[in-house]
């Protein structure tokens, strides 16, 4: 970088030659207000609130697209430009609903905050839901109006725009700072905002003046996120006003464990946002979205309840837990079965794991993984071993998409692949129908359902050349094929298969496939899976075959040092990897974050741990479970890597963890090795018993996938992402919505 | 799902998005308007979404997004034709056919636009029809003719006005 020197406001500097005025003067200290400018957005220089005074010109450019010369001098405060930026405050608000300003109640506004909002809510009289958020408010009692406003009061008269699920846009409140359609311009590759009409009918808006569905939203809400007034705001947040607390978690909807930023208040997670939406991405609308709604759930339990009869007695923890030993107790370990979550995090699995095998001597715990991975179980296993981070797409020249469908869930995949091909890397995508990626990819590969496998080993064979005759490809097949070969011919290449792939009937023949041709192409395949902490379950040694590390039960070494850390041998081996189908066997069932199985023998004492009580499925116990951004955790990734979630708020009522749980009963039953008293500590035991756990990259330590011999049940087929046994259109109201417009 | 009026992409093997108003203006010209379907074509030819076309095109006044009517007609609302009465013109215009400027009637029969200049501030107020100038024009004349126009039959063009149009066409 070549140095220069200019003038700010009299004092010296050094700034970097490629600079704008506006950034020199922020590095420095300076501040000049701004309206449009959003960090690391392009300058649009449409407010003006940023003009400066250059010496030697007339004119007062705007700071944010001024580049910076050598000798520049520049004034960011003088009366004139005070008194032009008070005037360009004013021509804004000719537009702009000023109650906020302007109300003789204003001062009373907080202390009245109860009775305002509740006529906020019915009758809109808070003026807008952005009071004291609002960027523009803030700048006008900053740099203050002065005299009386010579202009009338335009009103546009645009109706709210309430029709779209997750969020509300009354375009009357816009200034037309433009940050939302540059923020969504950046990120996606169809842009649903734009600027429609011109002159003083310009309004932000969709073609046609469709809704956002219709339009290609994908409901990412980066553009929520970045505006600066009330024009924009969550549905679900509308008027909770300023939050009074926050906290980094993780998003356990998905194996991406994208960071959230989840803001609070009065107890309650009110808002969830990306950490940095520009450097790392955006969140989909599972994170930026159904978050705080599926934390908030209507139907969350709150104590403990013990069935009686018809009716449900509550009960305290105390109660419930030697309600719970006594059961066990009389247990034979063989008649005892853990089912847990997936989506659950790293302590609760690794507890839940060492529950049933130390205090329960039973190997009978394991996630629905393999029910619902089916056949293609060991190569899901395959895959998440050789994964790596989607940081890998930064530098590759060609991706493949495999039945991978980025328009509203895992939307984060899509701005990275918006990144990659602006950088000039081929896109092709393989799916059985139409969707968001193929209209923008390089080679779109339309394959018939269950055909898919078929193109995957055509390409293989193309690596060396040929397309084998008496295939069943038509001609335009045939060159689409080709085409595609040609776009991979690059190097690297990056494969990414997506839930529809991964969950497909015939999901084993397709993954080999994809491994096949990732072989010959030398090629990086990176599984996203849907489950929240698949590989963590893996990891923790959730199920019948593993142990903690992903060690088989035979592996002698781990053995030996599993247990020695918890001084007690380990029971004798176990071989069906779905105990909980064994019908009649089964006395106590305890399911965690998981609805029982609906066949389960009538005698049987079933204890659920859970957020809601479950829709299906018989329940004695019903126990209440905290939510993930109730309790510190750990998640592993698509990719192995480990992430941290901190708890943003205490647990809603008396729940409690599931690790909390299982220990409170562990210690009511004398077992030993259940003294924990925080997810750290947890952590540590962990740490111990799986050597380079902390490292977080697991890539190759998975040393044992379930034998592929055994009797799956034939997957179900992949409709929607599921949390903790639902849908998640069964958390969040919006996405039921957009379900039924598919 | 080809749509057989949209004409043949200027370069069909680039996807350059600059290629989007020569495409918007071929269309305009020889559909008389930009449908929802062109817009969708020409976003798959492109690879830039539709709502990028349609925001690029609303910017520009020569791009319509309704179906023309069978006959057009322009009231002028220049300076000069303000002077002369032309915001009457145009108020007569929506009270008669209850349209708007930009807005087709229901029949398809008129599509109605107010316009800045005509070019013949003279003759002030002037509206065109079809491509017609009618001069110095007044509320009873205008209804007249819309009632004309409104009964599809052939317009009878006056001496002066065909003159006028020559002038306006020269």
């Amino acid at each position: 970088m070549t140095s220069l020197w200019m003038t700010i406001d009299g004092r010296v500097l050094e700034v970097e030659k490629g600079e704008t005025v506006l950034q020199a003067a922020r590095r420095y200290g300076f501040y000049i207000p701004t309206l449009c400018d959003y960090a690391h957005l392009t300058p649009h220089g449409s407010c003006r609130l940023c003009i400066v005074e250059l010496e030697g010109s007339p004119k007062t450019p705007a700071a944010c697209t001024t580049p910076v010369e050598d000798g520049m001098i520049v004034r960011t405060h003088s009366p004139r430009l005070q008194a032009l930026r008070s005037e360009i405050l004013r021509l804004l608000l000719s537009e702009h609903p000023i109650c906020c300003l302007v109300c003789p109640e204003q001062d009373h506004c907080d202390e009245c905050m109860i009775t305002l909002r509740k006529s906020g809510v019915t009758t809109g009289c808070r003026s807008c839901p952005k009071d004291g958020l609002c960027e523009l408010q803030e700048l006008v009692v900053r740099i203050g109006l002065e005299g009386q406003s010579p202009y009338p009061v335009y009103y546009r008269g645009y109706s709210v725009e309430k029709g779209d699920p997750f969020f509300d846009r009354d375009y009357n409140l816009c200034i037309l700072c433009g940050r939302c359609l540059r923020v969504c311009e950046e990120l996606h590759f169809a842009t649903t905002l734009t600027y429609v009409e011109r002159g003083n009918r310009t309004m932000v808006g969709t073609a046609f003046g469709r809704s956002h569905v219709e339009a290609g939203c994908s409901f990412c809400g980066a553009c929520v996120e970045v505006c600066p007034t009330g024009a924009l705001v969550e549905k679900y947040s509308k008027w909770d006003g300023r939050a009074d607390g926050e906290a980094t978690s993780i998003c356990p909807l998905c194996s991406l464990n994208c960071e959230v930023h989840l803001l609070t208040k009065k107890g309650q997670v009110i808002n969830s946002l990306p950490v940095d939406l520009l450097g790392k991405g955006p969140l989909c609308l599972a994170g930026r979205f159904g978050i705080p709604e599926l934390v908030n759930h209507p139907q969350r339990l709150k104590v403990p309840q013990l069935r009686e009869g018809t009716g449900w007695r509550q009960l305290t923890w105390e109660e419930a837990a030697q309600i719970l030993a006594q059961k066990l107790f009389n247990c034979p370990s063989e008649n005892f079965g853990l089912l847990i979550s997936d989506s659950i995090s790293n302590e609760d699995l690794y507890i839940a794991q060492k529950f049933a095998r130390v205090v329960m001597r039973t190997h009978q715990v394991s996630t629905l993984a393999a029910q619902r991975y089916g056949h293609g179980f060991p190569q899901v296993i395959e895959l998440l071993k050789q994964s790596v981070s989607l940081q890998a797409l930064d530098t590759a020249q060609a991706v493949l998409c495999v039945g991978l469908d980025t328009r509203y869930l895992q939307a984060v995949v899509e701005t990275k692949l918006v990144q990659a091909r602006r950088r000039g890397a081929k896109l092709v995508t393989l799916y059985t129908q139409a969707h968001n990626l193929s209209f923008f990819a390089d080679e779109e590969l339309l394959a018939e359902p269950g055909q898919e496998a078929g193109f995957l080993s055509a390409l293989t064979h193309l690596t060396q050349g040929k397309l084998p005759s008496g295939r069943a490809f038509s001609k335009e097949q045939r060159s689409a094929l080709q085409r595609a070969s040609k776009s991979l011919a690059a190097s690297p290449v990056v494969i990414l298969v997506g839930s529809a792939a991964l969950e497909s009937v015939k999901n084993k023949t397709l993954l080999q496939a994809v491994q096949a041709l990732a072989k010959a192409l030398h090629a990086i395949v990176v599984p996203l899976i849907s489950q929240g902490n698949l590989s963590g379950s893996l990891m923790m040694g959730a199920y019948p075959h593993l142990l903690p590390g992903g060690f088989g039960l035979d592996d002698e070494v781990q053995r030996q040092k599993v247990m020695g850390r918890w001084s007690t041998p380990l029971p004798a081996i176990s071989t069906d990897p779905l105990f909980w189908r064994q019908g009649g066997r089964l006395r106590v069932l305890m399911t965690i974050g998981e609805n029982p199985p609906k066949d389960l023998p009538e005698s049987a004492f079933v204890i659920t741990q859970h957020l809601i009580p479950p829709a299906e499925g018989r329940v004695d116990l019903l126990l209440p479970l905290a939510a993930f951004s109730e309790s510190n955790g750990s998640w592993i990734d698509y990719a192995g890597v480990m992430h941290i979630g901190h708890a943003a708020v205490p647990p809603l009522g008396e729940a409690l963890p599931a690790w909390q749980m299982l220990c409170k009963v562990a210690r009511s039953m004398g077992a030993r090795g259940f003294d924990f008293a925080n997810a750290e500590e947890i952590r540590a035991e962990i740490t111990r018993v799986v050597s380079g756990f902390w490292e977080g990259a697991t890539v190759d330590r998975f040393h044992l996938a379930i034998g592929s011999d055994h009797k799956l049940q034939q997957p179900l087929r992949a409709a929607d992402l599921e949390y903790l046994s639902y849908p998640l259109s069964y958390w969040v109201q919006g996405w039921q919505w957009l379900q039924t417009q598919r | 799902m080809d749509h057989p009026n949209v004409p043949p992409p200027i370069q069909v093997d680039d996807c350059d998005p600059s290629h989007l108003i020569p495409l918007l203006q071929r269309i305009q010209q020889q559909e008389g308007y930009i449908s929802e379907q062109s817009v969708r074509q020409i976003a798959r030819l492109l690879k830039i979404s539709e709502n990028h076309i349609y925001g690029v095109a609303s910017f520009y006044s020569q791009f319509h997004f309704q179906k023309p009517g069978k006959h057009h007609l322009k009231v002028c609302l220049g300076t000069a034709c303000h002077v002369q009465g032309g915001v009457q013109l145009a108020q007569e215009v929506e009270k008669q056919l209850s349209l708007r400027s930009g807005e087709t009637t229901t029949d398809g029969a008129i599509d109605y636009e107010e316009v800045a200049c005509l070019g013949c501030c003279a003759q002030a107020a002037v509206v065109e029809i079809d491509g017609v100038i009618y001069a110095k024009m007044t509320t009873d004349r205008l209804v007249k003719k819309l009632n004309e126009l409104r009964l599809h039959e052939p317009l009878c063009s006056g001496a002066d006005e065909s003159s006028l149009s020559a002038l306006a066409s020269a």
